[in-house]
């Protein structure tokens, strides 16, 4: 891992507090994000992944909060910026595009308009040179007639156009992170690979670190370098694509491979299940998120939280399964509390 | 073994568009355009397309919750398009469907025993006194725990919901369900555990099932047969193995190249199609796929091609296989 | 027959035990929730707005109901000798041109507020809104000719219908709470048209269809139970407003006939004139009042439940949220000011 790192994520914890009770959506997230690479966040409804994006981008809606933790991008803290110096940083320096791209456009203006918004916003330019320059991007982005699609209105356009348009608006300032969130659930099959291709592209073209967050371990499969397993807002494993599809080591990352269906499993064979549903985290278990749904839950896993430590060169795992963590639990008589704070490697 | 239990024949469904001042009709959304296809006993056929080409409104067709433009629908060889009053009560018993959101398909005001009883109670198929023994049955066939019964449809996951549509179409002793994608709206692991279901209840209860869905590899994994629908019409039916490992028609060809696999070191070979889905609306002319077909020829935009059987089980509608280009 | 293949087709089922004390379960369970949902939604409308309406509503119910034994005088009783009396002890609202004590008048005129406002409420809810859920379900013709019949009335104003009424059944009471009756009609059809609408899109309708259900009972086990919260604040907000319509008529003279002249609208016509203006302030004063705090309360009682019943307004920031957002600034600023003095190191 020669490569530069672009963003840090060190023990991220955003909790929402509603009347119910404090929904502990993150609790200790680390990752990295290194240049021009694509990384993939995966995992269930409620693991978090949208929470971590919304997090880096200071977007988190309403009564939820970044208690803890650090956020570092291009060695600035963004967790600690004003709300004016974070404008500066969205839009030019990570931009992010959604899942449902009607609703990210603004129906009232036509596309070329809100590219060249978008430009203008960060540049010191005139309006017909953002327009020009919008045209200019898509046409880089290899979008068919883009002198017509710039004078077309949201709703003039397909879902998979909208969501290309949105990419492309997420491009107009070159940002060095594209935060791209389910792009392509909404889409049908045949339209989702000409958006993942541009992806692609964009990393290859635009030198643009992108941070996919997904369900479809299939999308993970064919578009990252590397992949974030999520589970309750905890990171559970990290490594590089082919290790976790091929040697996964953590329980759940193995029983998510196993509950996917596809082509060369056996015809009507049952699928791998993880009992249960994902948790509630108002109140989450204790010790390890994962250990009521857990195979190998172990009595410390139900006291204890294990920490992502490094299994195998750039395979980080969080288990107690493995040698670490393992030693660690059991030299010290399952008594240590995981130090709060920042994990050093 | 191989007896259709429902065979539907050139059906065809369109909705009106009104408009205009004097709301006049101004078009037709082509929804569903001559369809065919049958399904035996104790199988599953996996209807997969992208959005907009139809196949939900096939699904509802078949049980009739939406009246068709035109066509014939067979169940156990009897027109069900032609059934009346009780006759059509009977034959709702017997089909069931389960929705894509199991969040909207729960009445949230109402418990789940009274869910599970409601079509029960309509039909009178218990007496009062069974219903209660018949609903804990229900709740337990579908792995759920009697203390469920009371609560009301909020206090469930996406995934306990859909178990109990599942619970609720099994009430009345069906034979054939209409799956209209049944795990889109689930996580994957839930996902799972409910595919599981369906195989283990369609063994037990020896069901038919059609299974309507968009996710290529899901429909490969319960399906026996799969037709690819495009733009309100099958272009290529067949055995699920056959199809997946050689598809004819050109847009199964790319549908199963775009299905992401979930396996990094896979090979890949893309056919990336040019365009979007067409809109049912305003259907191209001849073959339907032609604008975005890379195998293209003269004869496409003219007329369409006729859907044959060019293997013993395997349709295909595509003049690359048809003797009769004109 | 039924019992055959019910039988049949489970002959493998019958490997399941059950071993669940139905009638325990039951009695357990049942309540609860539905207990602890009361609750949420009662702690929902601790709204002070909402308790004065409360207040106020309960208040006009307790004097319309205890009116006969906390009033200090008949309501109709003449007593020439004790006439346009200011407040006092004796009178707290002093008297009418009659001598009749405005207090006690003003308490029983809450019964006539109250009927009237409740009947004609009730009444149009139960025209309306089946129409407006017909109208929504069966869609077509039959939606258009209800909708348009409905416009029709809506354009009909409330004075002429009453003058029109009373002219076939005698004014009175009864002629008043049926013209406003019959103008509200539309208002609910539409409420309940619109809500159904939306409900009829919903999947559990048309799974209910699949299941065999009748038009009958989808519309009323899927979706009248579906379409209640807001039809329920619109009825308690159209209460107060029923309240004003019968003081206009009343006022106009439409209103209650004798002995019924202590109606709050026909108190502030039958003192009318110049001497009360001017001299017996008192006379015209209280009534008014009384159908200002009667509207006013219904009103707050309807906004409260709105919001009550509204998701999005629940979210509120509890004290801990508040407290974070406060500290988090604080270190915000701070670390600012250490952040300018020296680099920032990177970890990792």
């Amino acid at each position: 891992m020669t490569a530069n790192v672009l963003l840090t994520i060190r023990n991220l914890r955003t909790h929402f507090f509603t009347e119910e009770g404090v929904v502990q959506a993150l609790d200790g997230v680390d990752l990295e994000v290194y240049e021009k690479e694509i990384i993939g966040l995966v995992g269930e409804t409620g693991s978090g992944k949208s929470v971590t994006a919304l997090s880096v981008m200071r977007l988190i809606p309403q009564p939820g909060f970044i208690v803890d933790g650090e956020i570092i991008f291009k060695g600035k803290p963004l967790h600690l910026l004003s709300e004016e110096e974070m404008r500066k940083i969205r839009g030019k320096e990570i931009t992010m595009i959604f899942q449902d791209p009607m609703n990210a456009l603004n129906p009232v203006f036509t596309v070329g308009n809100q590219i060249a918004e978008t430009i203008q916003l960060h540049n010191d330019v005139t309006y017909r040179e953002a327009f020009n320059q919008s045209i200019e991007l898509l046409r880089r982005l290899n979008i068919p007639k883009p002198e017509r699609i710039v004078n077309s209105y949201p709703h003039e356009l397909s879902g998979g156009m909208r969501q290309r348009i949105q990419i492309a608006i997420g491009l107009a300032c070159q940002p060095a992170l594209l935060i791209a969130d389910e792009p392509t659930t909404a889409l049908d099959a045949t339209v989702e690979v000409q958006v993942l291709e541009l992806i692609k592209r964009l990393r290859d073209e635009f030198n643009t670190s992108i941070m996919l967050i997904t369900h479809d371990l299939g999308v993970i499969a064919e578009m990252c370098d590397r992949v974030v397993v999520m589970y309750a807002g905890n990171v559970v494993e990290k490594a590089d694509v082919k290790t976790i599809f091929k040697h996964p080591l953590h329980p759940y990352t193995q029983a998510l491979l196993g509950a996917i269906p596809y082509a060369e499993r056996k015809k009507k064979s049952r699928l791998t299940t993880i009992p249960g549903t994902v948790p509630n985290l108002i109140n989450p278990p204790s010790g390890c998120r994962f250990h009521p749904r857990c195979k190998h839950a172990m009595i410390v896993c139900k006291t204890l939280k294990p920490m992502l430590l490094e299994e195998e060169q750039g395979h980080f795992v969080s288990c107690f399964l493995y040698s670490k963590n393992k030693e660690f639990a059991e030299r010290e008589h399952g008594v240590f509390e995981p130090l709060p704070g920042r994990i050093v490697y | 073994m191989a007896e259709p239990l429902i065979q539907v024949k050139n059906l065809v469904k369109y909705f009106p568009i009104y408009g205009g001042v004097l709301l006049k009709e101004i078009g037709r959304v082509h929804a569903v355009d001559g369809v065919s296809f049958e399904i035996n006993k104790q199988t599953t056929l996996g209807l997969v397309g992208e959005s907009g080409c139809g196949k939900t409104t096939v699904g509802r067709c078949t049980l009739r919750l939406i009246e068709p433009t035109s066509g014939e629908i067979y169940y156990n060889g009897e027109n069900i398009l032609k059934f009346k009053g009780a006759q059509l009560n009977k034959f709702r018993c017997k089909a069931q469907i389960v929705f894509q959101n199991p969040h909207a398909s729960l009445n949230p005001r109402m418990k789940i025993k009274d869910i599970l009883s409601e079509p029960i109670r309509i039909h009178k198929l218990l007496p009062k006194n069974e219903i209660e023994n018949r609903v804990l049955q229900l709740i337990s066939e579908v792995a759920l725990e009697p203390s469920h019964l009371v609560r009301y449809p909020h206090e469930f996951s996406g995934g306990q919901k859909q178990r109990i549509v599942i619970a609720r179409a099994l009430a009345l002793n069906p034979e054939f369900i209409v799956l209209d994608e049944p795990t889109s709206a689930l996580d994957v692991s839930v996902q799972a555990q409910i595919l599981n279901l369906l195989m283990d209840l369609q063994r037990k209860f020896k069901l038919t099932y059609l299974f309507i869905t968009h996710n290529l590899n899901i429909c490969r994994h319960i399906s026996d047969e799969i037709a690819v629908m495009y733009v309100g019409k099958i272009v290529e039916r067949a055995g699920a193995d056959e199809l997946f490992e050689e598809p004819l028609h050109p847009y199964t060809q790319a549908l199963l190249s775009a299905n992401p696999i979930p396996d990094p070191e896979a090979k890949r070979s893309k056919i990336i199609l040019t365009g979007e889905v067409p809109s049912p609306i305003n259907p191209p002319s001849g073959c339907r796929f032609h604008p975005r077909c890379p195998k293209r020829m003269d004869v496409c935009d003219k007329s369409e091609p006729s859907y044959i059987q060019v293997k013993p089980g395997h349709y295909v509608a595509c003049y690359l296989y048809s003797n009769n280009k004109s | 027959m039924v019992d055959d293949s019910y039988s049949k087709s489970y002959e493998d089922a019958e490997n399941f035990t059950f071993t669940v004390d139905l009638p325990g379960l039951k009695s357990g369970i049942v309540e609860r929730p539905r207990l602890q949902r009361f609750l949420d939604f009662l702690s929902r409308l601790k709204n002070p707005l909402t308790i004065i309406g409360i207040i106020i509503v309960a208040g006009l119910i307790l004097s319309a109901v205890l009116a006969p034994f906390i009033a200090p005088y008949n309501p109709i009783a003449v007593d020439l000798n004790s006439k346009n009396l200011p407040p006092s002890l004796q009178h707290p609202f002093g008297t009418d041109g009659f001598g009749r004590d405005i207090f006690s008048r003003i308490l029983y005129g809450a019964q006539i507020s109250l009927f009237v406002g409740i009947v004609s409420v009730l009444g149009a809810v139960a025209v309306g809104v089946p129409l407006g859920i017909l109208s929504a379900y069966k869609s077509g013709y039959i939606d258009t000719v209800i909708m348009r019949i409905m416009d029709i009335m809506l354009a009909f104003p409330s004075i002429i219908l009453a003058i029109a009424i009373a002219m076939v059944i005698g004014a009175g009471i009864h002629a008043v709470t049926i013209a406003i009756l019959v103008v509200s009609i539309p208002v609910y059809a539409r409420i309940a048209r619109g809500s159904a609408l939306a409900v009829i899109q919903e999947t559990y309708i048309e799974a209910a269809r699949a299941i065999g259900a009748s038009g009958l009972r989808i519309i009323f086990r899927h979706i009248l139970p579906n379409i209640l919260a807001p039809l329920l604040v619109e009825m308690t907000l159209d209460i107060g407003s029923a309240v004003l319509s019968l003081a206009g008529l009343s006022f106009l003279g439409l209103g209650a006939p004798p002995p019924y002249t202590y109606d709050w609208g026909r108190m502030i016509s039958d003192n009318f004139s110049y001497q009360a203006v001017t001299r017996y302030w008192w006379q015209l004063t209280f009534p008014g009042l009384a159908i200002v705090f009667c509207v006013l309360g219904w009103n707050l009682l309807g906004d409260g439940l709105r919001d009550a019943m509204d998701p999005k307004l629940r979210l509120k920031l509890s004290k801990e949220a508040k407290k974070l957002i406060k500290d988090l600034k604080k270190k915000q600023r701070g670390l600012e000011k250490s952040n300018a003095k020296k680099p920032v190191r990177v970890v990792n």
